[in-house]
């Protein structure tokens, strides 16, 4: 189920809201694990058994993790195998298998058959988040969850299910039975859930004709510039729709009174790539440091074997955010850079002037989402050629041309302008005016507005069109 | 209090359309879509899967108060970002002319067209069905039915201009040069006559009775070179009628709903002709039903010769005056497929066999590999 669609917003939302505040607070636990289940099967009701055998063997290899101190150790390495074998099934195993026929020639007759299974909603950041349990339950970095339905909840809960944030345990353990709900933070979560709504719906989804026609050409009737248009418009989708999700998973945790980590901060406002990737999908970056990358060793051991570990966590970025080498080669490019980085670049990227710095961190970011969206290398390729001026045609797209409409254009001015950080300055030039009953009258007439007139817009938007998919629902 | 507020809004309005849903307050049904909006699944405990899936499109096509969320769009889309096409499938170009674009932009603009073999293989078609038709001593004639983008293309935006790779442009060149098939190109003449009326309908795609005249007359002329028993019969053999058109398939772009279209009637003075029934050829799965497919006419003017048309759906508006030309006239829907229907050929037998073709269909030809089969058995034929 997608929160942008009208089955969340005005069937599923509306009745879990009433009857969770309906029902005491000790069976809220439990009809949340249940809701978040049938929010789960909505997207495929076979998966959901994935999603039950997971929380089940989790629960009970962290129970025994627990129990058994003397072998604890095997029974977490039993776990993340589990856990990785269940992702490698179900997520890598064409991947892997057409790989392997490649490089051994069997590209043609391949000798080991391509399993043709479908990527089950949200395997890799619920895989993610068992894991992080029970290697928070083997650090003793949280009490082991004694409750199969807290536990559940924690997998499964619904906000943050199929596309993040990555929730580690230890961040949460505490808010599965003692969470505070407050008139204020329902508001302030219905705030954040409308935002991301907006950015979800309005910003990204308006963004995304534009890139999906230029992507979606046959890579010979690309023009140069509107390969370009075509990548800054991706490279704005992408930021609004996965922070979008993000937003409104963090809002609607809120009003079940959890209270999420921060997913985004502005990445597109880095200096640097190491920046980049401490503003851009926080809680997955934060993952792989905890559980990836200090583990192998981090940069204590060495500059030679932290470049290595770099290197890994990379390329296993790349690899989880989906089954193709595009992905990988997406991951290296930014690790390549954070080494490069490493090595001194970082030194002259702090001397130069900060809009110098901010181009070079925005300009690789772009050149590699072109790897991101791209389908296969040759289109990406080709891609980057038309993008520096050796496009094919020189015939303008008409079909593009009809789609820059005012429509696209304020959503990209409203985009850029936001993704710098202009609201951000705007609400702290309206706080420095002083203007008289702000707070009293002019604020809450605002959000009164900001929040129907939202409502209302997205509802008039999906109302109109039904083909509304979330970027990184096919991680 | 602010977030009191706040609290209340989003409240009142998730909950008063999530209530209007299951009551039906206000109840809207919007009838627009050419497609039938889906139903409400009945729920098996076998078929789980499907039930997410089929509940969703039940509830994104029943929505409450849908058709205000969908009128509230377009006014937005209109009159705020002012957009001159919506998804791909409509362009609003000058003096509020819609065009089609999804399937007509690219091919006006030579961004879809055929290659050259498959031009050739096209070619090769028409000339086999020529020689077939010849030996049978039956006349062949290609009708062109020009795009409203060609005959309108002083109303598109000016970034919208023709392609050098025009598929139906191709096809009319290589016919003249390459085979001695009479072609009517219904395109000087609708550019000529367009200066005095209207020929195209502004929200419509297809032309108004009176464009549809224009070219049928050309066609005409050129059959009366072959036979010259055949009447030239120009306008005032016949009533012409304006009328307010108020619908067209494009009618839902129209910027002013009240906006009104111009149509004619095109009726003999002297109608000579009636619809003749009990003998039709079998439609087999065609979509619009066997009425559509086969529509047959009798004349008095035993002498002129009997046609059978392989019609699109542009021909339809021909109905009411060109069956005064010929003793017999059958009209032949075939789903823009444009096959030889070779079976219907034999069995009709007639002295004229008129491929009226709208031009950006003209490719639909390959899509029958075989080129040769009719829709029907012979024998199912009755």
């Amino acid at each position: 189920m997608l929160f942008s669609s009208l089955v969340f917003l005005y069937v599923f939302l509306p009745i879990v809201l009433l009857l969770y505040y309906l029902i005491n607070k000790a069976g809220r636990n439990y009809f949340l694990f249940l809701a978040s289940l049938i929010f789960f099967a909505w997207g495929g009701v076979s998966y959901s058994s994935l999603l039950i055998i997971s929380i089940l063997f989790n629960y009970i290899i962290g129970r025994a993790i627990d129990y058994s101190t003397k072998y604890s150790k095997w029974w977490l390495s039993l776990g993340i195998l589990l856990n990785l074998s269940f992702l490698g099934t179900y997520k890598y195993a064409g991947f892997f298998s057409e790989s392997i026929n490649s490089v051994l020639g069997w590209a043609q007759e391949p000798l080991i058959p391509i399993p043709e299974i479908i990527l089950p909603i949200g395997i890799s950041f619920y895989t993610f988040q068992a894991i992080s349990y029970l290697v928070d339950v083997y650090r003793k970095e949280t009490v082991v969850q004694k409750n199969i339905a807290n536990l559940g909840l924690y997998i499964s809960l619904f906000p943050q299910l199929i596309a993040g944030p990555i929730v580690r345990y230890h961040d949460i353990s505490n808010q599965i039975n003692h969470r505070v709900h407050s008139s204020d933070k329902f508001s302030e979560g219905i705030m954040r859930f409308i935002l991301g709504l907006a950015k979800k719906v309005l910003i990204a989804n308006n963004l995304a004709i534009v890139a999906d026609h230029v992507f979606n050409s046959p890579i010979e009737e690309i023009s140069t510039i509107g390969a370009w248009l075509g990548i800054v418009a991706y490279t704005f989708q992408i930021y609004y729709d996965f922070a979008g999700y993000s937003d409104m998973a963090i809002g609607l945790a809120k009003m079940f009174g959890f209270d999420l980590l921060e997913n985004f901060n502005f990445p597109y406002i880095s200096k640097s790539i190491q920046e980049f990737w401490r503003r851009w999908h926080i809680s997955l970056s934060s993952w792989f440091r905890d559980y990836l990358y200090f583990p192998l060793g981090g940069n204590r051991i060495g500059i030679k074997r932290t470049y290595v570990n770099l290197f890994i966590v990379f390329f296993v970025t790349g690899l989880w955010h989906g089954s193709s080498w595009n992905f990988v080669v997406w991951g290296l490019m930014h690790g390549f850079f954070i080494i490069v980085e490493r090595i001194g670049f970082k030194n002259i990227l702090n001397k130069v002037p900060g809009i110098l710095s901010g181009s070079y961190t925005l300009f690789i970011a772009m050149m590699a989402w072109v790897l991101f969206r791209a389908d296969n290398f040759e289109f990406a390729q080709g891609f980057y050629k038309i993008l520096f001026g050796f496009a094919l045609t020189n015939q303008q797209d008409i079909e593009l041309a009809l789609l820059i409409n005012r429509e696209f254009i304020y959503s990209l001015a409203i985009a850029i302008f936001g993704a710098f950080g202009g609201f951000i300055f705007l609400k702290k030039g309206i706080k420095q005016l002083k203007i008289p009953f702000l707070g009293s009258v002019i604020k809450p007439i605002a959000f009164s507005i900001f929040v129907l007139g939202v409502m209302l817009l997205v509802t008039t938007y999906l109302a109109n069109s039904t083909y509304n998919p979330f970027i990184y629902f096919r991680f | 209090m602010m977030k009191l507020i706040v609290n209340i809004c989003f409240i009142v309005f998730l909950f008063g359309l999530s209530i209007n849903q299951v009551f039906n307050f206000i109840n809207t049904v919007d009838d627009s879509e050419n497609r039938t909006l889906s139903e409400k699944p009945i729920f098996n405990i076998k078929e789980l899967d499907k039930y997410p899936v089929a509940y969703d499109a039940f509830l994104n096509d029943h929505f409450s108060g849908r058709s205000y969320f969908l009128d509230f769009y377009k006014y937005i889309s209109d009159h705020f970002f002012y957009k001159r096409t919506v998804s791909g499938k409509y362009l609003r170009g000058r003096d509020f002319y819609i065009f089609e674009t999804s399937k007509n932009l690219p091919l006006y603009t030579g961004k879809r067209s055929v290659t050259e073999e498959q031009m050739d293989r096209i070619i090769t078609e028409f000339k086999k069905r020529h020689d077939y038709l010849n030996k049978k001593g039956i006349k062949l004639y290609i009708e062109i039915i020009p795009s409203k983008f060609k005959v309108y293309s002083d109303k598109l935006p000016l970034l919208i201009t023709k392609g050098n790779n025009h598929m139906g442009d191709r096809f009319i060149k290589r016919i003249q040069e390459e085979t001695n098939i009479p072609i009517i190109d219904g395109l000087n003449i609708l550019l000529e006559k367009k200066k005095k009326a209207q020929l195209y309908y502004k929200y419509d795609t297809h032309w108004n009775s009176l464009g549809s005249f224009y070219v049928h007359q050309e066609l005409f002329k050129k059959i009366h070179e072959d036979f010259e028993n055949i009447a030239l019969l120009d306008s005032s053999y016949f009533h012409i009628d304006t009328f307010n058109y108020k619908k067209g398939n494009l009618r839902k772009a129209a910027l002013i709903k009240e906006d009104i279209d111009i149509g004619y009637h095109i009726r003999p003075k002297n109608k000579s002709f009636a619809k003749a029934y009990g003998y039709v050829h079998p439609s087999g799965d065609f979509r619009y039903g066997q009425k559509a497919y086969c529509k047959r006419f009798v004349s008095s003017h035993n002498k002129a010769p009997k046609a059978l048309v392989f019609r699109d759906f542009f021909a339809n508006l021909s109905h009411s005056f060109l069956p005064e030309m010929f003793s017999e006239a059958i009209f032949i829907w075939d789903n823009w497929q444009y096959k030889f229907n070779q079976e219907i050929i034999d069995i009709e037998q007639p002295d004229i066999v008129i491929y009226s073709m709208y031009e950006s269909y003209i490719d639909r030809i390959l899509e029958e590999p075989s080129f040769v089969k009719a829709d029907a058995v012979v024998s199912d034929i009755q």
